[in-house]
């Protein structure tokens, strides 16, 4: 539409922008702002000094123990994104494979968790994951099982919350990849003699990895950031970043250093991204250099 | 390892997997009709709807679905308010910003809850407008923006930018152009990410518990509130069995309607 306007885009853009600037950069301004202002004990209006004291309690006087929350979030992420990884690949090609009705079917169901929120799971999850819930009355009444097992307040039922609710996040992407699989890719297989696994595991999985991977940040980065199914399962046991950064802005309400500790792991992940694509431009241009086709 | 064996096996474990995504909400429907007191497996007491009639008399509960729809719809209101014509700027425009709007509504979707939603919480302190209503459903509007924008960018691609130039060529203004023809062409895309705005709106637990504060509590929050105490509360399950039920049939009779799986 070269006829109308110059400033039609902007007027169309305006309050998408206007609400993204003020409830989005602002506050994130203000969080990095704060995170190295000083705090002032009872008020929620911190000093405008630049100091580092935040970041230097969080890392270097609190650091052990810190450092350790992070670490776990880490742990606790990296497995529940593996295992959910691993799942998922059956399921997708499952899927993949099905067409129309019953694949719209399907994928509705499998978005279930996503559509009914973190809250609505997390209730769940308790029924079945209590020493009286569904898991341990089972185990219990059919005499397997002596005293409940625990589930919750322990990594484990944390860790299973966080594995059924990012499965579609997993899933869907993956669906999309097997679905722009030329298909005679695995005909092609099997014409050579691959059985179903070896043509699965040599030719449609490396294939879809790509696709996988990029499912599997989004997860992983869904896992370290997760807060209600932490803190519910977790029963304030498993301390993450999630439920620290709960504790430390409503409870202890000392805005600075809540903004310092949710803002490190941020600076983290923003410097490993830049080093991540200077190592690959440099990969690339010393290939380049050597004549191979990059 | 035979083709068929092979395929059985990978069935057999989808079933299991599907299962497992859905065995919470499985059991809240086994929860909220629980006769007991308390919920323990197996069931005491059998089944009752006791809980459900709890629910619906509970004035803490109604309260809280009134905060969450009225906060969900005019949430919803404003992000397709914003994000349409941003979808349509981004799309039928080249304009200096343009990959800065496009970078940043995705970004706000892609970047981590809580920490916006700590952002928030200090801003809104700052701002004195913790726990007002006004705050929430602004930050909630953030949240139905992207899925708007995403998918009217989807539907715009299915439409033929050569009908808008028909429209206009034949005399038509550019506003007349995209109300009567634009719209009715997006309308199903429209309609589906206004749903799954309101659904995300609706069911937000962490954006909500950090910046809605004490007064207008939402449902999750309400739900949240309720657990931090001793035990399940089976009002809340029974609530929630309701409110998923209720998405599930909406978006079954959105999918008969618009067949709108094919934007996901």
């Amino acid at each position: 539409m070269t006829t109308t306007k110059k400033w039609v885009p902007y007027l169309l853009i305006a309050l998408s922008a206007l609400l993204l600037f003020i409830f989005f950069l602002l506050p994130f301004g203000q969080l990095v702002l704060y995170s190295v202002w000083e705090n002032v004990p009872g008020s929620n209006i911190p000093l405008p000094t630049f100091t580092l004291q935040n970041y230097y309690h969080l890392l270097v006087e609190e650091g052990p123990y810190y450092m350790k929350i992070y670490a776990n979030t880490l742990r606790l992420a990296a497995v529940s994104t593996v295992i959910t990884f691993i799942v998922a690949y059956p399921l997708a090609w499952y899927i993949s494979k099905k067409r129309g009705m019953v694949k719209s079917f399907l994928i509705i169901l499998m978005m279930l968790p996503m559509i009914g929120g973190a809250m609505i799971q997390t209730l769940g999850w308790i029924i079945m994951l209590s020493p009286i819930g569904v898991i341990n009355g089972f185990l219990t009444s059919l005499h397997l099982i002596d005293t409940p097992i625990r589930f919750l307040g322990a990594e484990v039922g944390v860790i299973i919350g966080l594995i059924q609710s990012y499965i579609p996040m997993m899933v869907l992407p993956l669906v999309t990849a097997m679905g722009t699989l030329d298909p005679n890719l695995e005909d092609a297989a099997r014409s050579l003699g691959a059985g179903f696994f070896t043509s699965f595991f040599r030719v449609t999985v490396p294939l879809t990895l790509p696709g996988a991977i990029a499912g599997g940040v989004l997860v992983f980065l869904a896992n370290l950031t997760s807060f209600v199914t932490p803190q519910l399962l977790g029963q304030g046991k498993i301390p993450v970043f999630g439920t620290v950064a709960y504790t430390q802005g409503i409870e202890v309400m000392n805005y600075p250093f809540a903004s310092a500790f949710a803002l490190f792991p941020m600076a983290v992940l923003l410097v490993g991204m830049v080093l991540y694509k200077l190592i690959l431009s440099f990969m690339v241009r010393s290939r380049q250099k050597e004549g191979v086709a990059v | 390892m035979s083709e068929k064996a092979g395929r059985r096996i990978f069935a057999v474990l989808s079933v299991l997997v599907l299962l497992f995504t859905m065995a919470p909400i499985l059991m809240l429907f086994l929860g909220a009709f629980s006769a007991d007191n308390f919920f323990s497996f197996p069931l005491r007491n059998g089944l009752s709807l006791r809980w459900f009639k709890a629910f619906l008399t509970s004035k803490e509960f109604a309260a809280s679905l009134r905060v969450s729809i009225v906060v969900s719809l005019s949430a919803t209101a404003i992000g397709v308010g914003a994000g349409v014509p941003t979808a349509f700027a981004i799309k039928r425009f080249s304009f200096r910003g343009r990959a800065t709007i496009n970078t940043m509504v995705m970004a706000s979707m892609t970047l981590p809850r809580v920490i916006w939603a700590i952002a928030l919480l200090q801003f809104y302190s700052t701002l004195g407008i913790l726990g007002s209503y006004t705050g929430l459903i602004l930050a909630h509007s953030l949240l139905v923006i992207p899925y708007v924008v995403r998918m009217v960018l989807s539907s715009l691609s299915f439409v033929n930018p050569d009908v808008e130039n028909a429209a206009l060529s034949l005399g038509a203004t550019p506003v007349e152009t995209f109300f009567q023809i634009t719209v009715p062409l997006i309308a199903p895309g429209v309609i589906v990410s206004a749903f799954f705005g309101f659904v995300v709106s609706f069911t937000d637990s962490v954006v909500a518990v950090f910046i809605s504060g004490v007064r207008n509590i939402t449902f999750p929050v309400r739900i949240y509130a309720e657990q931090r105490g001793q035990g399940l509360d089976l009002e809340a399950v029974a609530g929630s069995a309701i409110i998923i039920l209720v998405i599930i049939v909406a978006e079954m009779v959105g999918e008969k309607l618009f067949k709108w799986s094919r934007f996901i």
